[in-house]
């Protein structure tokens, strides 16, 4: 049944090869005027394309075109570097007949210097050479173009991290150009297996995207199979990293994060140590890890960097966290209005005291509360910076005071909701936290309709839910379930990092080991 | 670990430990050291491990069968040894056995929590909504149904914990005499303990996902040992703490052990343990909803085992209702447990030397 259903959603899928939809075996013609005609057929004549026409040589007996957009290049590189030296500096008479020899050896080998500079012999190539930024150099009687990189792109400087702050560890965060982003991953991961590949995405924004992995250590079919998925995307636009993840999802119903999204690069060096694929999009400040496991979401990278007691308390912190995100209100409402029992004797008494004149009943308390905590937090975050602060401090202070002032909700209520929130942010990854935010909603619901059996069935299909996702074929749930003893070292304790001398095994890779000075005295020397 | 061998087998031998106990253990544990102290008063600890034992040799013949069939559960090799229409009658009754095991152990559940947890809430929500999450588990297929059983272990096993003061409370004078108990009631005794220890059957439909088929017998064999051993535990503790009158009077006694446990500001443990005890009993009733579904799914040849899941899901809960009260419930169980009694005890063995006396044999496991 459940395949049929997907089947319906997913009608339609057929591959598009041919993005721009052109002839893409026609090659460039002898003739100038016939490739310009066919250029200007096939884009559209923006006011921003540029068509300069010039001969090369000073003796101005060879047409040329140069095409480009003028926004995307570099005026300068193109004046100093390509036309300065094509019309002033050859000289001498251009022969009809030897033409084609010596205007292919002056531009191959010396006269253009540019470091990215390419042959390219069909039309189909020359436009989408154009549309990504580079100029494209047209000869008359050559059967050849040039694309020049002359790639001048504005972006932003390199930042702090924004949502993946860290008290430890480098304070470097990915910008929007993949160039940078590729760098910051070079610099720190000098191994001559990184291996990154760039491709093609989406099929009018076209946009760069690059697969990262080390080749010895990440499993080829695990890089296959995303090849394979990434070939199946057919869209026509990818403009952030998350986009690319919802269609490599295995399972695209879930509420779960299946992919981690980071933007700190020393986070992605670390996954490709550990066998994984990185993918990154030009446009996204962010990179996507693959395969992920439910256990990643709660590792911070300075978990490593500190001492292990240090990393291991955080951890416990934050699953303890993870749990009472979704179950410290369902907890309380099956407490105040089934299980007064479970409640000591001296607590109830106050609390009952203090609910006394509330005119709600807890579950309504809670949702009015919660939902009032959610509209909060988001008013906050789209709020330019002062001002969404001070939302906060009249949101949360001067709202709640108020309510309780007034009558309309109890302080306990008060208190838990203050630390759902406040706990909800403990977990180091903005993407994990919201599903977990969301989920506390039916468990409020479940507990108020069934008390402790609610939570527990509520506990139950979560956890069965976890189990059954994959990604990529991995267990995510893993090394819980199925269970790998070894990798619990670095779940909800952090061990000593020379304990922590295999690969996780959640993850397949080609090898194993990543130290073997185990145990070893650091005050012997050899 | 490389990625050929993540993706050959389902389950590993560690999870059908895993599969054994949570399958096993279940209902039992509430009303076990009361039912052993009415048979075998205070060498019920003898019945349990003789209990364990037979069921141990029954194992065994199961792993034999396993290994004549590698790659077939009893739904496909009982056609081949008794030929269609006598293998046909066997593999209904083992999807009635496991329809009717799952429909009366939903209902002893949804009957105890209405006991402990809600006495308000009509059964008939209670259970369909159990059986419905039932449902989403088995839906998932067995790879899903080992994770979450392996999961629930380590989450559910501290609640044994909670017993540990009373086990220090316990006067061992209750459990003496010892060897008291006559040859007639010690074989009563130990067919009592059968009830309890229904579950490892499940080996007879899951075999051919094992991931090392040669050390299925010891895999299960250790899960049958943690199950005994938890029921010793329980048992000796009741009959220890209890003395052997008190406890026979005491419906749930697992449960009522736990109020004898003062602990300061936090008072009433036994609710704790009920609510940890929902997972325990949900892994119970999901084993058996898995095999009907799942024997059901092999017999009519479905492709998936969420068609027939959803097929009897109206039926289980309509079986739910057959009994009218705690009394019957037990009576019901009993002939339940009777029943699959004869259907993993006798007929793996008659199988067995069928099987051998006309020499058939299953296709290798390589040869697929």
């Amino acid at each position: 049944m459940w395949d049929k259903i997907k089947k319906f959603f997913k009608s339609e899928s057929k591959k598009i090869i041919n993005r721009l939809n052109l002839d893409s075996h026609k090659k460039i013609n002898e003739n100038l005027k016939l490739n310009l005609n066919y250029i200007k057929d096939n884009l559209a004549a923006s006011s921003d394309l540029v068509f300069r026409e010039f001969y090369i040589g000073a003796d101005k007996n060879l047409a040329a075109q140069l095409i480009f957009f003028d926004a995307l290049v570099k005026d300068e590189l193109l004046q100093g570097k390509v036309l300065k030296p094509l019309m002033l500096e050859i000289t001498g008479n251009l022969e009809q007949t030897e033409i084609k020899e010596q205007v292919n050896d002056t531009l191959t080998e010396l006269s253009i210097p540019i470091s990215g500079a390419d042959i390219i012999t069909s039309l189909e190539q020359v436009i989408t050479e154009i549309l990504g930024g580079k100029a494209i150099l047209l000869v008359d009687q050559v059967d050849k173009a040039f694309s020049l990189d002359v790639r001048d792109w504005q972006g932003r400087e390199i930042d702090k991290p924004g949502i993946e702050a860290s008290t430890r560890g480098p304070q470097e965060a990915f910008n929007e150009s993949l160039q940078t982003n590729i760098a910051l991953i070079r610099k720190r991961l000098q191994d001559n297996n990184l291996m990154i590949e760039i491709d093609n995405i989406g099929k009018r924004t076209n946009t760069e995207l690059a697969i990262t992995y080390i080749e010895d250590l990440a499993e080829p079919e695990l890089i296959d199979r995303i090849k394979y998925r990434l070939d199946n995307i057919d869209v026509d636009g990818i403009l952030e990293i998350g986009q690319i993840n919802q269609y490599l999802s295995d399972n695209w119903l879930t509420i779960f994060p299946l992919f981690q999204t980071t933007e700190r690069p020393d986070r992605v060096v670390g996954n490709l140590l550990e066998g994984r694929v990185v993918l990154m999009i030009d446009g996204s400040p962010f990179a996507s890890i693959m395969p992920t496991t439910f256990v990643q979401f709660y590792q911070s990278p300075e978990d490593y960097y500190d001492q292990f007691y240090i990393g291991t308390a955080l951890r416990i912190l934050r699953f303890a966290a993870a749990f009472l995100t979704i179950s410290l209100p369902a907890i309380y409402i099956s407490l105040v209005s089934f299980r007064h029992e479970l409640i000591p004797h001296e607590l109830a008494i106050s609390l009952a005291e203090v609910r006394e004149g509330v005119p709600f009943p807890s579950y309504l308390e809670a949702l009015i509360m919660e939902i009032s905590l959610e509209l909060l937090r988001e008013a906050g975050i789209r709020l330019p910076g002062p001002i969404g602060e001070t939302i906060g401090i009249v949101g949360g202070l001067i709202l709640g005071d108020a309510a309780v002032a007034a009558g309309l909700v109890s302080p306990p209520m008060v208190i838990i909701v203050a630390l759902t929130a406040i706990v909800s942010f403990l977990i180091p990854n903005y993407e994990a936290a919201v599903p977990l935010r969301l989920l506390r909603f039916p468990m409020m619901f479940l507990a108020a309709s069934f008390s402790t059996y609610g939570i527990m069935i509520g506990w139950l299909l979560i956890l069965i839910h976890l189990c059954s996702l994959e990604s990529f074929g991995q267990p995510y749930f893993a090394p819980f379930a199925p269970l790998k003893w070894s990798d619990l070292k670095d779940t909800i304790i952090r061990a000593p990092i020379r304990l922590l001398s295999k690969r996780p095994l959640s993850v397949p890779n080609q090898q194993q080991d990543r130290q073997d000075r185990k145990g070893e005295d650091p005050n012997e020397m050899e | 670990m490389r990625w050929s061998e993540i993706e050959k087998y389902q389950i590993s031998n560690q999870q059908l430990a895993f599969i054994i106990i949570q399958t096993c253990v279940g209902m039992g544990i509430l009303s076990l050291p009361r039912v052993m102290a009415k048979t075998a008063g205070q060498d019920a600890w003898l019945a349990i491990i003789l209990g364990a034992g037979v069921w141990a040799v029954s194992l065994m013949f199961i792993y034999l069968l396993g290994r004549r069939f590698p790659q077939d559960t009893i739904i496909q090799y009982s056609d081949y040894i008794l030929g269609p229409y006598l293998g046909k009658l066997i593999s209904f009754s083992y999807i009635l056995y496991s329809t009717l095991t799952t429909a009366f152990i939903a209902r002893t559940f949804v009957t105890v929590l209405a006991t402990f947890n809600l006495p308000k809430t009509p059964i008939s929500v209670t259970l369909i909504i159990f059986l419905l999450t039932s449902y989403y588990l088995v839906g998932h297929g067995l790879k899903t149904l080992a994770r979450i059983y392996e999961f629930l272990f380590f989450v559910l096993s501290p609640a044994f914990i909670l017993l540990l003061p009373t086990f220090f409370a316990v006067n061992w004078l209750n459990l003496q005499p010892v060897f008291q108990i006559g040859l007639t009631e010690l074989v009563d005794s130990t067919y009592e303990t059968m009830f309890s220890y229904i579950g490892p059957e499940i080996v007879l439909l899951i075999f051919p996902f094992i991931k090392k088929q040669d050390k299925v017998l010891a895999s299960s064999l250790l899960g049958l040992a943690i199950v005994m051993l938890t029921y010793l535990f329980i048992t000796v503790i009741g009959i220890g703490f209890y003395g052997l009158l008190p406890l026979q009077r005491i419906l749930w006694p697992t449960v009522t052990l736990l109020k004898a446990i003062d602990v300061p500001f936090f008072g009433r443990l036994e609710f704790f343990f009920i609510f940890l005890w929902i997972a325990v009993a949900f892994t119970t009733v999901s084993s058996y909803f898995y095999m009907a579904s799942y024997s059901l799914t092999q017999l009519l040849r479905f492709e998936d085992q969420r068609y027939s899941g959803l097929f009897l899901l109206p039926i289980i809960f309509g079986l739910a209702f057959i009994p009218e009260n705690v009394l019957e419930i037990f009576n019901y169980l009993n002939f339940i447990a009777e029943f699959g009694v004869v259907l993993t005890l006798l007929v793996p063995i008659s199988l067995l030397i069928i099987a051998k006396l006309r020499n058939i044999k299953g296709a290798d496991q390589n040869e697929a």
